[in-house]
This record gives C-alpha cells, structure tokens and sequence, in this order.
C-alpha cells in the first residue's frame, strides 16, 4: 500500500539537479508520470515541482526537480535554491537522500562544473549523461565506464525524451547503498584558509572533512543576498582575500583541472565535428545586420497576419454580439434592463471580445518562434543594445514577458541579484506593448486607417512604429534611471542558445489556451462590471425630457467628463474620451468598452448595431469638425504607449518594491509622459496642418 | 416586462457590479498573483537560458 506508506513514514527524497536545458525536467516527467505537484519555494518566484515514484523493487520515492543551475556558487535567489536543498538549508524541504545529476553529454566539461561540485557534498549520487545521441551526433564517443570508474559513482548514458537507459537508471535508484564519489582536492595553498573559513561559518568546528569544506565553498562563493545575510558569511569571504588573494579564481581554475583530466580520458573525438544545422542557421541569424533585418521582417510578417486574417474572425464576433443586441430589442419590451443588456454588457464586453482573434494569433506566433529556439536568438541580439543602456542581460525575460502582461514581468525580476538594476526594469516594464494595450491600437487606427486607405501595409507600419515606441521609451527611460541610480557595475548573464527544432504544436497551443482563457476572464469580470458601472453612470440621473444627447450630458459620467474636459482638451479630447481614459485604469482595453458604451448611447442606430469604428468617424466637434482626425488619433495611440493605465501594475510594483515611492513614482513618470507626448503629437501635428 | 421592475433589476445588478468592483480595490477579489489582476496567478519560472 504505498499510498499509506506515504502518509506515515517519509519518503527517501531524490533530487534531480543539472544545468539548464538538460533534459532534467523530461527526465522528471518520465519517472513522476502524473504524480507531480507544482508549488511555489517560499519567498521565491520559482517553480517547486516534486512528484513520486516506484523503484524496481514497488518502493515509493519521492522526485524533486530542482531549477536548473551552472553551478552552486549562486548569484540570484533562484541559482540559490539548488544549493539550500542539497545543503540542507532549506526550512520547506526536506535534504535530499540521494541526488540524480543529469548532465548534458554534448556538453560534457560545462555540466560536469556542477556536477563535480555536488559530488563533493558527499550526497550518494547517479550521474545521467543525457542527450547522448547529439553528443554521438557531433562525433563524441564518451566511456560511460571510464567516467565512472573515475568518479566512483554509477554513470549512466541514457535519452530521456525517448526513455532509453531509463530501465538502468531505475536499477541504479534501487540500489540499498550508493558509492560515494571519489573527492576532489582543493588546492593546497586554499586548504588551510579554507578551513578557518568554514570555522568562522560553524561557530567553531575545526577539521572539517572535505564534504563540508564543499558546503562552506558553495556559500562563500555565492553573491546572493540570503547567502551574504548568513552570520559569518562577509566575514569568511574577507579572511579569504586577506589570506589567499584571488582565490575565487584558484578555486575554479582547480576545479576545471579536475574536469580536464576527467574528459580527457572519458571523451574520444571521431571526427572532425562539421557545422551543425544549428550552427549554419545562427551564422544568418545572429548577424549584427542580417540578424536585426530577418527580427523586423519576422515582427513585419507577425502583424500583416494579424491584420490580415484575425479580421474574418473579428467580423463574426462583433456580428455575433450585433446580432444578440438586436434580438434582445426585438424580444425585450423597453426599458432598463434592456438598455443595460444591449448598450452596457454587450456593447462594452463585445467590443473588447472581437479583440480575442487577434491576441490568439499574436501569441500563436509568439509561442511557435519560442519553441523553435528562436526568442533565445532574440535575447541574443537584443542584449547587445541592453547593455548600451545599462540594463542586465537578464532583464531581456521580464522585459519580453511585459510584451504580453507586465505583471509577470516585474513578478521575474526577482532573477536580477542587483537590486538597482531590478529596480530599473520594474520601473520601464510596462513600457512593453502589453496585450491589453492591442485593442486599443487596433481600435484607433482602424478609425485612423478605415478599410480602403492605407491598406494592410499601412496598419502594419503604424502597429511596428507603436511597439518601436515604447520600446525605445523603455531603453531611453533605462538609460537615464541606470545614470541616475548609478547602478553600478552590472551583473552577468549565461545565455545558452538551445538547437533548432519543429516546434511542438501541442506545447505551443496549451500556452494558447492558456493566454485565452485569462483574456475570458478579464472579459467576462473587469469589463463586464465596468461595463455594467459605466452604463449606470451613462444613463442616471435621468433627465425628465430631452433626446439621448441630453440624457448622456445631464448624466453622472457626463458630469464628470466635463469637470476634466479643460485638462485633456489640449490633447484633442473630448469629455467621453477623458472618462475612457479614467476607467481603463482598471485595464487598458476597457477604454475599447467605454468608447463602445458612450458613443453608441448617443447613435440613432436605426440600422441596428453598427461597427464602433463608423460611429467614432462619423463624430464631429461643435464646430462640425470630425472629432477622431488624424491628429487626435495619433494623439490618443501616442498616450496609451506611455500611459500607466493599469491598477494591478501598480500594484504588483508596490508588492515587489515593499514601498509605496516607487509604484508612486511609476505612475507619475509615466503618465506626465504620456501627457507631454500626446500633447506634443497633437500640436505638432496641427502645426503640419493635418 | 414592465419598465419599473426593468428599472429595479438592472439597479441591483449595478449594486451588485458596484460590490464587487470595491472589494477588487480592497484587494479581497481578483487573480492569485496578489496583483488585483485576472490573471491565472501561475508563477512563473524564470529560464536563464532563453
């Protein structure tokens, strides 16, 4: 009964630890099956997925799949986890019994760094040389005997993703007693410092054995800032440069000495190794021109699509939700409630609705260039430019994760150890084009650009020109904080480019899913309420006499809108578009609803349900002017680039800051921003005469 | 549907969009990221490598 088993006594624990991209999780996945579990590490943004399993002999294991890492030597909170675990460091779990490390074959002397230093902890261990076929593939014979018999630890070749060797490996788990790995020296001139160092940390214990000289090296060599907390920490790191200058360097020359003797006896090179696909494709792609020419075309061919084929199914919506508003009236005698349903749910949740089609295919295409190995190529190209503004290579993640919502891209910062340059990205983070912010400019230059002038192409330029400006905005805001924050020198960031591959349609469409059902969810709660709130706000008090113009001037939303009237006309706004951009505080595409909600109040709508865009063309001023020209138009799409209109941005920035200064700051800078450079479009361009 | 009950429902309904809205401000609705979002509140694992 091994469920009964689980419950009573505690299960030995197996950790699986390697480098990133080693197959480590597929690894898990093949011996967890459907038992997995996914939580969080306390205090941490990173997964903890834990599962369990059965040995050859029906005993239940328990799995934990720790976050990859180069080494145990960790410079952010995330790389620190591995190394807690397997010192036992961890208060929220448990050490690990034993610990499978799964290396990279085709990688040997870079994964073995990591593997040689979690041998040393003395943990009974499984080495898994995975990936072998691409190893072979590269012409690498590797002696998984030779390995072994060196290392004094089982050694085992195996290809997870198609389970081969998988059957030696669950032999080698059952196993009642693991060797232990031969250790390895540190260099003489580090010993003895070495080992005051590690008393300093144990409050007094003299002699260690070299297990727990390896547990000391680990902590005083990392920078992260739990490790540098630790009592004795400073302390040690100071009596090693006092008494062994350089000695980081020492430490990792030796250990890379060790690596070099251990491949050189383990690894036979067949053949010359010709330049793989991989290899060929990256020489185009990460050129310093071709590289940055085939990035604009792809983001070029991304939103053509976009423009070109989301409108089918963007017209059946928006019929679909025409139609349901059309039956209603027929059905429903007048009144309230049916005014609510047609001009508030359906007009402000359809109109933002229509929108899906067009999200859907951006992260379609998103999800297929990442499972390619593309984005990493991307990070690549772009990191070069990051660092002419100072910002750290591993702010690309966050900032590429706000092009779809900034929430979780501040939430990954916590990967950035310079809390400077954390700070940075948290504050230009929602300067990425968010998805919420789509609706928006797929609105405004469908009005700017109707059907026939200008064509796809054109609606293509100005969608590129929208994310080329917040972009820049991004990288320029970056580089004044980095100048004003003195963030110091910046950190460094490993960046491995995974090989080429089809990508896997599945993975790509279960992300798609995923993406669907949160922008359902903010349609059918945010917009919905707003919508419901707005219409109120739209319709009461009601006016005992007057036409529908009246209705909506004498109302509460009318009211207001023209107390802020003076502050947003010399923008090119009018009342109805200030209230717009106060409600879509709660969330960018709300401002889609409003403008649904408030312009249709007033429309005659004699033929029915009629596209939003017509009836914001047709607007005029009091002067018989079009409201929506050019001018406002590019006004309107300049302020949304810029603007903070996001609620759960902010506070997420407070969470992650502890402190009210920053999202404060956030908001302020943001928003003056974008008040300037709307006005800014504005005036210039009435200058130009448009 | 008489006009005055029309007018009473779509008023408990915008009581109802008004309670909810004000308990999101308060932090005590909305997604599981703390963030006040709808957003599937799944963390996220950052990947060095990509």
């Amino acid at each position: 009964m091994p469920d009964a088993q689980a419950t009573t006594i505690p299960l030995p624990v197996i950790a699986l630890v390697g480098n990133p991209n080693t197959g480590k999780t597929t690894l898990f996945n093949a011996l967890s099956g459907l038992s997995q579990k996914v939580a969080n590490y306390a205090g941490v943004t990173v997964e903890k997925k834990e599962g369990t399993c059965h040995d050859q002999h029906g005993k239940l294991l328990r799995i934990l799949d720790l976050p990859g890492a180069y080494s145990l030597s960790a410079r952010t909170p995330d790389e620190a986890i591995p190394r807690d675990v397997l010192l036992g460091r961890r208060a929220d779990t448990a050490k690990p019994d034993r610990v499978i490390c799964v290396v990279d074959a085709s990688n040997l002397e870079r994964n073995l760094y990591l593997a040689m230093q979690v041998l040393d902890l003395g943990i009974p261990a499984i080495v898994v040389l995975n990936m072998m076929d691409i190893a072979e593939a590269r012409g690498m014979k590797i002696s998984a005997a030779t390995l072994q018999q060196q290392l004094g630890v089982p050694v085992i070749p195996m290809q997870a993703n198609t389970r081969q060797g998988m059957e030696r490996l669950r032999v080698a788990m059952s196993q009642a007693e693991l060797p232990l790995a031969k250790l390895g020296e540190y260099p003489q001139s580090l010993r003895e410092a070495l080992a005051k160092a590690h008393e300093l940390l144990n409050t007094g214990e003299t002699n260690p054995d070299s297990n727990a000289l390896a547990g000391t090296v680990s902590l005083i060599c990392s920078r992260e800032r739990d490790a540098a907390a630790a009592p004795g920490i400073e302390a040690a790191r100071e009596l090693m440069e006092r008494e062994c200058p350089g000695w980081e360097e020492n430490l990792v020359a030796s250990q890379y000495k060790r690596i070099g003797e251990l491949t050189r006896n383990a690894i036979e090179q067949t053949r010359s190794s010709d330049p793989t696909p991989t290899d060929k494709l990256d020489g185009v792609l990460l050129h310093p021109i071709l590289g940055w020419l085939i990035l604009g075309g792809l983001m070029t061919a991304l939103f053509a699509t976009i423009f070109s084929v989301a409108t089918v199914p963007m017209d059946w919506v928006d019929a679909g939700f025409g139609w349901t508003a059309d039956w209603i009236k027929t059905w429903m005698a007048e009144g309230d409630l049916r005014d609510l349903l047609t001009d508030g749910v359906l007009a402000g949740v359809g109109s933002v609705v229509m929108f899906l089609p067009q999200i859907l295919l951006l992260f379609f295409f998103i999800g297929l260039l990442e499972d390619t190995g593309y984005m990493a190529r991307v990070a690549f190209i772009m990191d070069r430019l990051m660092g002419l503004v100072g910002l750290n290579g591993r702010a690309f993640i966050p900032l590429l994760s706000s092009y779809a919502c900034a929430i979780p891209g501040i939430m990954a910062t916590r990967t950035i150890a310079n809390p400077r340059e954390r700070l940075i990205t948290i504050l230009v983070a929602p300067l990425a084009s968010c998805s919420a912010r789509l609706p928006v400019y797929v609105m405004m230059i469908g009005v700017l650009l109707p059907g026939g002038s200008g064509g796809v192409w054109m609606k293509v330029a100005f969608m590129l020109g929208l994310y080329a400006l917040g972009t820049v905005g991004m990288f320029l805001f970056a580089w004044l904080f980095h100048r004003r924050l003195r963030s110091g020198t910046g950190s460094t960031m490993i960046l491995e480019l995974p090989p080429y591959k089809v990508p896997a349609l599945r993975a790509v469409l279960l992300r798609l899913w995923s993406r669907a059902r949160v922008f359902i969810t903010q349609a059918g709660t945010v917009i919905l309420v707003i919508s419901i709130l707005l219409w109120a706000a739209t319709s009461y008090p009601k006016p005992d006499a007057g036409d529908d113009t009246d209705r909506l001037t004498q109302s509460i939303a009318g009211q207001l809108g023209k107390q802020i009237e003076p502050l947003i006309e010399p923008l090119g706004y009018d009342w109805k578009m200030g209230i717009g951009l106060i409600a879509s505080f709660a969330a960018r595409e709300v401002f889609v609803s409003t403008m649904s909600i408030l312009y249709r109040a007033d429309d005659p709508g004699e033929e029915g349900t009629r596209p939003l865009q017509t009836i914001l063309r047709e607007q005029k001023r009091a002067d018989g002017s079009p409201l929506f020209n050019t001018k406002t138009c590019l006004s309107m799409l300049v302020f949304y680039v810029f603007a903070m209109q996001c609620m759960a941005t902010l506070a997420i920035t407070r969470r992650e800051t502890n402190s009210w200064k920053w999202p404060l700051f956030q908001f302020g800078y943001l928003t003056v921003t974008a008040y300037l450079a709307a006005l800014l479009v504005y005036q210039g361009a009435g200058l130009l005469g448009y | 549907m008489d006009g005055e009950w029309q007018t009473w429902i779509a008023l408990g309904i915008v009581a109802l969009a008004a309670v909810w809205m004000a308990r999101r401000f308060r932090g005590k609705s909305g997604g599981s990221c703390g963030g006040g979002c709808d957003c599937s509140g799944k963390t996220i694992t950052p990947k060095r490598e990509e």
